[in-house]
């Protein structure tokens, strides 16, 4: 699944966004949020939800982190994050914001 | 026969014109096509999409022929960002100006999908019936510089199939972020080109090594799919996720589909827009309900372990090639009819090249 993005850097300063063209929705009948991209709509679950309402193009994958970590007390956050987070990426879901890119 | 739609639609495919100015053999619109005369008015299309949205549909699909053609794109787009859908312009990118692109952004498009037929001008041609890859290198490349994502969208067949790496590689060059590779599917007015278009396995076979091999290259830089042909899979796909599962069609004179091929289907009468709510279409129509769930099926479908998986396939594909929408899908090697397909395959792996005649789709 993460196959190539290797290329990406990634560290915990990065700045995470919505690739342009993909938004989420409320979707009040459904009781649930969607992902909405060029032809084709995620039907999402509550954590994926969680993570994605926080990716706002100002937020850090730190900070991310910290407001999930401060709901829940979840040893496996960490890596359950992390993961996440690439196969996002790797889905063209998410990117990184460029500017954001510290090495 | 009453069966509750299990869910509402999530998306609609707007036909708004069967007008096109190419000619593609593949085309997958239907054998009829809806004449200028017959097209909707704009007060129609801003009622569907306000129906849409009353039954919880999220995206839209602007499609055609080519939907640039239809007068009020841009009022149907405007009326679907007002009611938050999310909409995709399906263009072959003739009739794409800068002026075009520039008020379909600005009154809410979200993402446009442009097609090639080839990475050559010259193959490009044969597909197409004339020359307007130049025209569409020039739309595509206008899209690109816009503040808007552009998908590229290539149909696949025997003709094109071996430049695989060459269409990625242009893709690549154009810095286009998203790449649909698209088998051709036998449904519509490819039906008739059948024979020209069905790729041999071995074509299939390198095709599908060069894709996996350029994607696993290039992924940190185009999102790439590729939509597999039914024939050479032998076992169908879940089609449309079931019949009349999540999408709706509304064709160019308002008749409701349960997916772009289903006006195929002559044993089933598909209701009009000018008649019935989109709503009583979608819950109460005889034609959207004929194969929800799975009483409708026959064996080997009906005690087959993959009846709730695969839904028997398509329903069109079953009514083109056996003259019975109920039947398993022929694709499947389970099918009594399989050998209808298996016959088409062989011929298109036989060294010899098809003699039957290409047909251009005359609009």
């Amino acid at each position: 699944m993460t196959d190539g993005l290797e290329n990406i850097n990634i560290v915990k300063e990065s700045v995470l966004q919505f690739t342009p063209g993909v938004r989420l929705k409320d979707d009040e009948e459904r009781q649930c949020k969607l992902l909405l991209m060029p032809e084709c709509i995620v039907k999402l679950n509550r954590s994926a939800s969680e993570v994605l309402e926080l990716v706002d193009g100002q937020r850090t994958i730190e900070m991310i982190y910290s407001e999930l970590a401060a709901r829940y007390e979840d040893d496996t956050l960490h890596r359950d994050l992390a993961e996440f987070i690439m196969d996002a990426l790797s889905r063209g879901w998410i990117e990184v914001k460029s500017e954001s890119i510290q090495t | 026969m009453t069966v509750i739609a299990k869910q509402r639609p999530f998306t609609i495919t707007m036909e708004l014109t069967h007008r096109c100015p190419l000619q593609c053999l593949y085309c997958s619109n239907p054998m009829e096509l809806i004449s200028k005369e017959n097209e909707l008015s704009l007060d129609h299309w801003i009622s569907i999409v306000d129906q849409a949205a009353d039954l919880s549909i999220v995206q839209a699909n602007l499609t055609g022929g080519e939907p640039l053609a239809y007068p009020r794109l841009t009022s149907v787009v405007a009326q679907l960002k007002k009611r938050d859908i999310y909409s995709n312009l399906i263009t072959s990118g003739i009739g794409l100006t800068e002026k075009v692109l520039e008020e379909l952004v600005s009154c809410g498009l979200e993402s446009i999908q442009i097609s090639l037929q080839s990475a050559n001008a010259s193959t490009a041609e044969l597909i197409a019936g004339w020359n307007a890859q130049a025209q569409k290198m020039s739309s595509l490349n206008l899209a690109l510089r816009q503040k808007i994502p552009v998908s590229l969208n290539v149909v696949l067949h025997k003709y094109n199939i071996d430049e695989v790496g060459e269409i990625i590689d242009l893709a690549a060059e154009l810095n286009v972020k998203r790449l649909e590779l698209a088998n051709t599917q036998f449904y519509g007015f490819a039906l008739a080109n059948r024979e020209n278009l069905l790729p041999s396995e071995k074509q299939m076979e390198n095709a599908v090594a060069v894709y996996d091999l350029k994607k696993k290259q290039l992924a940190a830089k185009i999102q790439m799919s590729w939509i597999i042909g039914d024939y050479l899979e032998r076992s169908p796909k879940p089609c449309m996720g079931g019949w009349a599962n999540q999408h709706i069609v509304v064709s160019a004179d308002g008749t409701a589909y349960p997916c772009l091929a289903a006006g195929a289907i002559k044993t089933l009468s598909f209701p009009s827009t000018k008649e019935k709510s989109l709503q009583w279409i979608w819950e109460e129509s005889p034609a959207f309900n004929a194969f929800r769930g799975t009483d409708w099926m026959l064996e080997p479908c009906r005690s087959c372990e993959f009846r709730e998986k695969d839904f028997g396939g398509c329903r069109c594909q079953a009514f083109l090639l056996t003259g019975d929408a109920a039947q398993a899908d022929p694709v499947c090697k389970l099918s009594p009819h399989h050998q209808l397909v298996e016959e088409k395959i062989k011929k298109a792996n036989a060294p010899l090249a098809s003699t039957k005649e290409l047909i251009y789709r005359l609009n």
